[in-house]
């Protein structure tokens, strides 16, 4: 152990780790549990902190299961064992197996990715083609995405906006709303969420509140808040009658 | 051989570029699919056989002229190949994992490496290597992902059946899953 360092984040993960041990000490994975490869595992745990959180986690893990089977291996065991309780020895060496297969294959493959590549191929020409059949029935996922990422990238003239407009009347004004609102401040104080209560209707909210802004400006009402975040609450102070001569901000003035 | 469809096959694929369909090829051909992998076939194992500087490759979906890589010395003496980014370990890993276990979800994948692998997934399905294909049928609904065309072109294989071999047993792929449509 002494002469030689390995540092963690050289591994992908803790079965990595485990096999680079088990190689190392020359052993066969079904015999891990009956060598040093537990206490090293566990000693190189105090390097921790050289890789990133969620490695660090999965190293955990497989420190867990590490300890729990040397734990398991001190007591006496049941004579018969249970059939459903899975042996977590027996599960760790199972994954240890197939997480060697697949690292073998990867190795594999990274060799046909690097003879593959030195095949070329030309790029296509800008050919317009004409418009085709959509015929569906031979379709891809991956020829479907390619179609889809073709739509997406067609440059095409930006649409010219309609001459024609259609303005709707407004149908909620700040005047109506301000009767509204002084009809409900009159009992008393109002919770700013439930002066919205009535409707669920967008515009209709914003006028709602474009006319408490109004009263606001014109000393009608108080504002209080007790603290950040608290519920913010409308109070009167002085409610003038409705048909007062004020010119709201949505009215025109002659 | 039919070596007048055989040399229509061969302008349609010389003038695409691309790896283009084998039902994309039969219906500018006029003919029918089977018949035109059929040809396909025959055509590439004569490139190979000839030697030829152009090969053709064919996977189930696609087919492409590419060239032969046993002549890459003289292209890199003429010209300089872009240098293809080398994948690294923890994609290859997830690739391959993804490779023999299709249709797979994340967590599967996880559960063979021992590490969460978002980033590889993420990755992987950028270089267009793999693919969601459907969800699982199973609390979640989590994404099954799968190879793609690319991926057999990539690695210069035909089919999936071209993959090394695996050293341990593999349960047969999911084929009594149930898998949702994306």
């Amino acid at each position: 152990m002494e002469e030689y360092r390995v540092s963690l984040s050289q591994f992908e993960g803790p079965l990595d780790l485990l096999l680079h041990l088990i190689e190392k000490a020359e052993l066969n994975i079904e015999d891990i549990f009956i060598s040093e490869i537990t206490a090293q595992y566990l000693a190189l745990m105090e390097d921790l902190s050289d890789v990133d959180m969620e490695k660090a986690s999965a190293f955990l893990t497989v420190a867990a299961q590490l300890l729990l089977i040397k734990s398991r291996s001190l007591l006496p065991r049941p004579v018969v064992p249970s059939e459903d309780e899975e042996d977590p020895e027996q599960q760790l060496i199972a994954q240890l197996r197939a997480y060697k297969a697949f690292k073998e294959v990867s190795a594999a493959l990274s060799e046909q990715y690097e003879t593959a590549g030195n095949s070329l191929a030309r790029l296509p020409e800008d050919i317009v083609l004409p418009p085709q059949k959509v015929d569906l029935s031979n379709a891809t996922l991956d020829n479907l995405i390619a179609a889809f990422w073709n739509v997406l990238n067609r440059e095409e003239p930006e649409e010219k906006a309609p001459l024609v407009r259609h303005v709707r009347r407004d149908a909620f004004t700040v005047r109506d709303r301000v009767k509204y609102l002084r009809k409900k401040l009159r009992d008393g104080r109002v919770r700013f969420d439930d002066l919205f209560l009535d409707t669920s209707d967008r515009m209709k909210k914003i006028v709602t509140f474009m006319a408490l802004l109004e009263m606001l400006a014109h000393g009608e009402v108080r504002v209080t808040q007790g603290a950040t975040f608290a519920p913010i609450y409308i109070r009167a102070k002085e409610l003038k009658a409705d048909d007062a001569d004020t010119i709201y901000m949505d009215e025109e003035v002659d | 051989m039919d070596y007048k469809k055989a040399a229509v096959a061969e302008c349609l694929l010389f003038v695409s570029g691309e790896p283009v369909p084998i039902v994309e090829l039969a219906r500018a051909m006029e003919c029918e699919t089977a018949e035109v992998r059929q040809l396909l076939f025959e055509m590439e194992t004569a490139y190979r056989a000839e030697r030829r500087g152009i090969l053709l490759f064919v996977t189930d979906e696609t087919a492409q002229l590419i060239s032969n890589r046993d002549y890459i010395d003289a292209v890199e003496r003429l010209m300089q190949p872009l240098q293809k980014k080398s994948v690294s370990q923890s994609i290859l890993e997830t690739l391959a994992i993804i490779a023999y276990r299709q249709p797979v979800t994340r967590a599967e994948i996880e559960s063979v490496r021992g590490v969460r692998c978002e980033y590889a997934v993420t990755q992987l399905q950028k270089l267009g290597l793999i693919a969601a294909v459907g969800r699982k049928d199973v609390i979640g609904k989590p994404m099954l992902y799968a190879t793609t065309d690319e991926f057999l072109r990539k690695f210069g294989m035909h089919n999936l059946s071209e993959l090394p071999r695996l050293s341990i047993e593999e349960p047969e792929s999911g084929s009594e899953e149930e898998i949702q449509p994306v």
